[in-house]
């Protein structure tokens, strides 16, 4: 499927601030004096704190998480079974918020249109349902029977036990139906309820108060669905909630093996690959809006380029050492045939699908065509594009915003694109940022629009050597593959990686009382990021909430 | 801009090629010539994201629905929504969105360079892409079907928020305070949900119910052709059964890549994205030479031309009398030129129903001055679209409204239209 893609062709690219300065610092920074109780969260961290009174677990603010349209249909598929759901239009779906590249509905309350969505999408699994009633029932109609159903489907929909009241409440509604329809009537309207009842459409955390009301440890199911929709974008299935019935989620020990089960699961797969995609912007080459005039060789590789990160993400992650450095710097990949043609002399050998790369070409993700690709935009205006995400996404540095009026760089054919870049940027409303960001970019300048290899651009040599300022990793570098090299040694990428994995794990921005937490789960891990999602579940900011100001 | 423009004055104005299929309405028209999409032109956000701006004359702020712009949702309601709630009365939808428009809210490129139209603050709408699906979400409770059967449905969806109303009302004293109001928006969405579908519209013409399309297909640009057919249809029928009073509908924006037109029975030599770059567009490897962009040009007129076509034939020529009496028209892009984005003088055109005594029809009406050599960054002294909005919520009985969107921009009525 291609949707609509955009570049803007004005503006943006000239980054204005006062004078030279650009402000670069990490995102989240020091405590905010109203965030209250921060003096401690750095060494708090992921330590144990078994007792209830959670009043200096440090955490960070957040509001009530809507399921998104992805959790939504893999909870739903997994409650109800594939077959069960082939002929449900989970598109019509409301649409989901973001937050930066993430997508979450944290905080996001709904309207009448997503409301109706919700029961659209209800009749119609309620009717798949009804259609297969006696098989979901599983026992002979009776009401012993009706209230096991009931007992056991609404567990996996509600993510906790119905209190008896509750199970009264859904017992009566099928008992109503069922005097006034067949079976299947009392089966597909339970079913359309239940999936619009608030326990099912948000995540509902109420915690455990202690002694600061607004700061309150997750109950073991409420951090049961943080769990399973973390790792597996879906709700817990029967083993973890069997697991907080027995008190294992109270414990580091527990969390821990339950988080390794669920990470170890196929189901999270594509939560890892997905998280890359959304983390780096490659999710974007899906709808890229890229010039078949301009890249004709384009449009036949976009699946490609895709399917080469996701299983060189699955690899690094499920068969390699899941190193930082190894995701920046390895020197294979998989490509398909044309994929591998289309990298040419780059790649030094192909043994079944895997490539080894020629390490003065290509190695690491970030040199990966797709990654290439969708940070290039305009083709000319890459290193930019370029250097904002490495700055943004790979050093979590905030830059300044915008200026209000952007000018665009008109490029002509009297110079190479970075000598034209470098000349627009040079004035001092745009050096202070563009200093930063340009040379990061200009080191991936052997890479064209569409991540080929080139070392000419037009008709003038490619210049891809230059001068790092903005990292813990300075210094002068050849070309981009020289540069990844260091990523892996570089702290300042270790703890974006913790940073960004938590904002996907908490499904929300981190705010200043979230640092212990990034730096805790980072440090615990050294570079390591299976060790991190381990490390990530045990942090303070992971197993509570503090309610949001009023 | 050039080949849109009618030529001759006020009063004895003749149509473009491109608006010529219109001609039956000449006299109904006011064909606008020099409103500018003030909102995107202030900016942060312009250009594409005009379409932010148009509908709600405020700007699209920095944010992060847009990382790599840092745009964010724009912090108004578009005028459909503030029209639909004032005049929508016990209708089933107080404003619905059509559209062949395959971006959403929340597709990977979401943003407001194409989401036009907004609830309120930062609230966007995504218009219906799905015929299928705006059939069954607006047909669905109209007479036409079996009494009986539409009862019994009725009942069960009653029986359904029933039950959802008392989990969200529990849920809701249990939750912290903080955390209450999330659930007295969601009791009031679900309060709107139960009149909806509890309304029994009088029988009307039902039309036939569109197949069923695959999201691929949705999001087709080579289909634009079809699903505009099936949307005027139905928009046609929201309107005759007083579904909703306030239609919606998108086309599929500037930077679309397909090749739609060519079963229209045009040839373009290329996407509607390029046609339009190439018209004046200045990349050096796109650098098109004079008979390129003649071709462009005539490739662009022809797009036009067929959606004036569409308006004429599949949505004016076929709505009654009396309703085509009591509807008023206004169709307009975002942008005014292709290579430089401009947000300035704005193409629009308005086809006023015969029962409106707001405007005076069958007037060509121009502002500002521009230079004759296309460069419309040289343009100045247009209208602003602020007041336009102000005019058509007059126009629709909304007196009271003096302002619309951000009040710095303008305030009142664009006294011309009068």
């Amino acid at each position: 499927m291609r949707r609509s893609s955009m570049h803007r062709m004005l503006g943006l690219v000239l980054l204005t601030a006062p004078g030279l300065a650009c402000y670069v610092g990490v995102t989240g920074g020091a405590p905010a004096a109203d965030d209250g109780g921060g003096s401690d969260g750095g060494e708090e961290g992921s330590t144990g704190d078994e007792g209830d009174g959670d009043a200096d677990a440090a955490v960070s603010s957040s509001g009530l998480t809507r399921l998104t349209r992805l959790e939504y249909e893999h909870t739903v598929t997994a409650i109800f079974g594939e077959a069960l759901v082939a002929d449900v239009d989970f598109a019509k779906l409301p649409p989901d918020g973001k937050v930066g590249r993430f997508t979450t509905n944290e905080g996001l309350d709904v309207n009448i249109d997503s409301v109706d969505a919700y029961r659209l999408v209800a009749e119609d699994v309620g009717e798949a349902a009804g259609a297969q009633a006696a098989t979901l029932l599983g026992c002979e109609e009776s009401p012993e029977c009706v209230a096991a159903f009931i007992t056991d489907y609404g567990r996996l929909i509600y993510r906790r036990p119905l209190t008896e009241a509750e199970l009264g409440v859904f017992v009566q509604f099928w008992d109503n139906t069922r005097t006034e329809g067949t079976l299947a009537d009392a089966m597909r309207l339970t079913v359309t309820a239940f999936l619009q009842t608030p326990d099912f459409l948000y995540r509902l955390e109420k915690g455990d108060p202690g002694d600061d009301d607004d700061v309150r440890r997750l109950t073991g199911y409420e951090l049961a669905s943080r769990l399973s929709f973390f790792l597996w974008e879906s709700g817990p299935d029967e083993e973890l909630l069997d697991a907080v019935a027995a008190g294992e989620l109270d414990t580091e020990e527990g969390i821990l093996a339950q988080t390794e089960r669920l990470l170890a699961d196929p189901r999270a797969d594509e939560t890892i690959v997905r998280f890359h995609g959304s983390w780096l912007g490659i999710d974007d080459l899906d709808a890229l809006l890229v010039d078949p005039e301009r890249f004709p060789e384009f449009e036949a590789l976009r699946d490609d380029m895709k399917e080469e990160t996701r299983q060189f993400i699955l690899h690094v992650f499920r068969e390699d050492d899941a190193q930082v450095s190894t995701l920046f710097a390895a020197e294979y990949s998989f490509a398909s045939p044309e994929l591998a043609a289309f990298y040419g002399d780059g790649v030094a050998s192909t043994v079944d699908g895997q490539i080894t790369l020629d390490g003065g070409q290509r190695r690491g993700v970030l040199t990966q065509a797709s990654y290439l690709t969708a940070h290039a935009r305009t083709p000319e205006r890459a290193p930019i594009y370029r250097g904002r995400s490495l700055l943004i996404d790979v050093f979590c540095k905030e830059l300044a915003p915008p200026p209000d009026v952007g000018t665009a760089i008109e490029f002509d054919s009297t110079a190479s694109a970075r000598v034209q870049i470098e000349d627009a940027t040079s004035g001092p409303a745009c050096a202070g940022c563009h200093n930063l960001i340009n040379p990061l970019g200009f080191l991936f300048e052997n890479y064209d629009g569409v991540g080929q290899w080139r070392t000419m651009d037009g008709v003038y040599p490619v210049e891809a050597a230059a001068e790092v300022v903005a990292t813990d990793v300075n210094g002068t570098y050849a070309n981009a593959t020289e540069f990844v090299l260091r990523l892996g040694e570089s702290a300042e990428v270790a703890e974006c990686v913790s940073r960004q994995w938590l904002r996907f794990a908490l499904s929300r921005p981190e705010g200043s009382e979230d640092e212990g937490s990034i730096t805790a789960a980072f440090e615990q891990a050294g570079g390591d990021m299976h060790a991190l999602i381990g490390a990530i579940t045990r942090t303070d900011a992971f197993r509570h909430r503090r309610l949001p100001a009023p | 801009m050039t080949r849109w423009r009618p030529s001759g004055g006020e009063l004895d104005f003749v149509l473009s090629t491109q608006l010529a299929p219109l001609q039956a309405y000449r006299d109904r028209m006011l064909v606008l010539d020099g409103v500018d999409n003030e909102a995107a032109i202030i900016g942060p956000g312009g250009g594409h994201f005009g379409q932010g701006t148009m509908w709600t004359g405020v700007v699209v702020p920095t944010g992060t629905v847009r990382p790599e712009e840092m745009l964010g949702w724009p912090q108004g309601p578009s005028i459909d929504a503030v029209i639909g709630e004032r005049i929508g009365g016990e209708t089933k939808f107080p404003a619905y969105y059509w559209g062949t428009w395959p971006i959403a809210t929340d597709g990977p490129n979401q943003g407001p360079n194409g989401i036009c139209h907004y609830r309120g603050s930062e609230d966007p709408i995504n218009p219906q892409l799905d015929p299928a699906t705006a059939f069954d979400s607006l047909f669905e409770g109209v007479m036409g079907t079996d009494p009986a059967v539409a009862d019994r449905i009725r009942a069960e969806r009653k029986s359904v928020i029933d039950l959802v109303n008392g989990e969200l009302n529990r849920v809701r004293t249990e939750m912290p305070t903080v955390d209450q109001e999330r659930f007295d928006a969601h009791l009031d969405s679900l309060r709107e949900l139960e009149m909806r579908i509890s309304q029994v519209t009088a029988a009307c013409e039902v039309p036939t119910r569109p197949s069923d399309f695959t999201q691929d297909q949705v999001h087709d640009f080579d289909m634009v052709h079809v699903f505009t057919r099936l949307q005027f249809e139905l928009m046609r029928h929201a309107l005759l059964c007083d579904l909703t009073r306030v239609a919606c509908f998108d086309w599929p924006h500037s930077e679309g890549y397909g090749n739609y037109m060519e079963e229209e029975g045009y040839r373009p030599f290329g996407s509607i994205h390029t046609v339009a770059h190439t018209m004046s567009y200045d990349t050096p490897d796109l650098m098109p030479t004079d008979e390129e962009r003649a071709i462009a040009r005539e490739d662009m007129s022809n797009l036009t031309n067929w959606r004036s076509k569409m308006l004429a034939t599949e949505l004016l020529d076929k709505m009654p009398a009396d309703i085509l009496d009591n509807t008023l028209l206004v169709w307009a892009s975002e942008m005014s030129e292709g290579g430089t984005h401009s947000n300035r003088n704005v193409p629009i055109v308005i086809v006023q129903g015969g029962n409106f005594g707001a405007f005076t029809a069958g007037r060509y009406l121009r502002w500002g001055e521009y230079d004759p050599i296309n460069n419309y960054s040289q343009y100045t002294g247009g209208a602003p679209m602020n007041k336009l909005l102000v005019s058509i919520c007059r126009a629709m009985g909304l007196d009271d409204v003096d302002v619309f969107g951000d009040p710095t921009i303008s305030t009142g009525p664009l006294a011309e239209l009068a």
